[in-house]
């Protein structure tokens, strides 16, 4: 039982860590579009808020396993093979650039593995819709009307000013709603795993149920996500910064602002929403609310694809990874295999993204902020 | 009938209260910098004590702003 305890508990502080590279477009997209800070300044800002954020909260942030799945029914591999398939889907979306929901990724495979060792009578499909489908219908929306009418305003208010002062502004104010989404993150996110390394000692009889998140699961938890994030997922901070639309600062803040603003109230008043989805309908918003803003609506929609996608895609992979692991000699043996496929696939895809390496040198592309007078987003969305 | 069935799935007051939130931030923050704006303006064009105290005043609502988000974040 221990090996198998182990490798579910890594597996889950890998799946901290590719939420932490796959989500730190949330914070710093628009922050290094405006280049209101560098690229690697914003990284290592994120990186240390998201770590700060992960403390923050003394409550166990309601996990995303719980609510979602019959606790009573899961076991140690079927959160291991759940796990597996959240960080395979991660790892595809942040190669394609696209900036999906970890949250969304971690339910899908949770229900998957579920699914395919207990049946429809081991998923809470309320709880599924609680927490995913109508959120990820909503939260959006919210944001990007929220960053629609701040952007207005922006526009409105410093039209006398000039536009340089209000630009200097915008962009310093940047650093503070950004830094403010960084630490959201962080606090969300790094609990979720928590929760999900809680509920593996509890199926592993190694704590009571309803036991409190022991520091060890919170140190290690807070220290994959920062490093997630300190390793910059460039693919995704390419889209969300400069393939949406064009950014200007007034943007970038209204953006930040409007989804730190519905990410911090949401939590406050009582229901998770995925940190992606927000930020992400932030942008559009405030591409909508430039006057003579563009949006690609092309990349929109395989974003929306993508977010549609999440759970039945890592929800399959989660269901083959727990077929592997109950069609093997042992549990041990089959948690070991599905593993050993898990990593080979990462690998693979690791290797494929360096032909077009994205990194902190090339991440704005053509579109560097600093250039005066750029042509709208249209035209500047690769294909 | 809609709201009726939403609120099975989503808790709508918090959710109403959420879109308020983000709404009133929506305009309140963009104006705070807005404010310091005209304050670095002023700097060149009129008085340096009104320019300062616009930059001032821009800064401290942030900072307001900046700290409801934190106290939600550790109270909730």
């Amino acid at each position: 039982m221990l090996p198998l305890l182990v490798i579910t508990v890594a597996t889950a502080l890998a799946f901290d860590y590719t939420n932490g590279f796959h989500d730190t477009a949330n914070a710093m997209a628009t922050t290094i579009a405006t280049r209101a800070l560098r690229p690697q300044t914003a990284v290592a800002m994120a990186s240390a808020l998201n770590l700060v954020g992960a403390f923050l909260s003394v409550t166990v942030a309601a996990t995303i396993a719980s609510g979602v799945v019959d606790q009573l029914r899961i076991t140690v591999p079927v959160i291991f093979a759940g796990l597996a398939g959240a960080i395979v889907w991660n790892v595809i979306t942040w190669y394609r650039g696209i900036p999906s929901s970890s949250s969304h990724a971690l339910v899908g495979g949770m229900v998957g593995s579920v699914l395919a060792a207990e049946g429809t009578a081991g998923v809470i499909w309320s709880g599924v819709a609680a927490k995913v489908l109508v959120p990820a219908l909503l939260a959006p929306i919210v944001c990007g009307v929220a960053a629609l009418v701040a952007t207005r305003v922006a526009d409105r208010l410093t039209r006398p000013v000039g536009r340089d002062d209000a630009r200097t502004s915008f962009r310093k104010s940047q650093i503070l709603s950004s830094g403010l989404v960084a630490l959201a993150h962080g606090t969300n996110d790094a609990q979720k795993t928590m929760g999900v390394i809680v509920l593996t000692l509890i199926a592993a009889n190694r704590l009571p149920a309803g036991a409190g998140v022991p520091t060890w699961v919170k140190v290690t938890c807070a220290a994959a996500v920062a490093l997630g994030t300190f390793s910059g997922g460039w693919r995704v901070i390419r889209t969300l910064g400069t393939k949406i639309t064009h950014i200007e600062p007034e943007q970038g803040f209204s953006a930040e602002t409007a989804s730190s603003t519905t990410i911090l109230a949401s939590a406050f008043f009582g229901f998770s929403l995925s940190t992606t989805q927000i930020v992400s309908g932030g942008v559009i918003g405030a591409g909508l609310g430039r006057p003579g803003g563009v949006i690609d609506w092309k990349v929109v929609r395989r974003m929306a694809l993508a977010w549609g996608a999440t759970l039945p895609a890592a929800g399959l992979m989660g269901a083959a990874a727990e077929l592997i692991v109950a069609t093997a000699p042992s549990r041990t043996v089959g948690v070991i295999v599905v593993a050993a496929i898990a990593v080979a696939v990462v690998s693979a895809i690791g290797i494929r993204s360096r032909r077009d390496s994205v990194n902190a040198g090339n991440v704005l592309g053509e579109t560097a902020a600093d250039e005066p007078e750029r042509p709208p987003a249209k035209s500047l969305v690769a294909a | 009938m809609t709201v009726l069935a939403l609120s099975t799935y989503v808790p709508v007051a918090g959710m109403l209260k959420t879109v308020v939130a983000a709404l009133f931030v929506a305009v309140a923050a963009p104006s705070a910098v807005a404010l310091a704006a005209g304050g670095l303006h002023r700097r060149r064009t009129g008085s340096v004590a009104v320019a300062t105290a616009f930059v001032g005043l821009g800064a401290a609502a942030l900072a307001l702003l900046a700290g409801a988000g934190v106290y939600a974040l550790i109270q909730r």
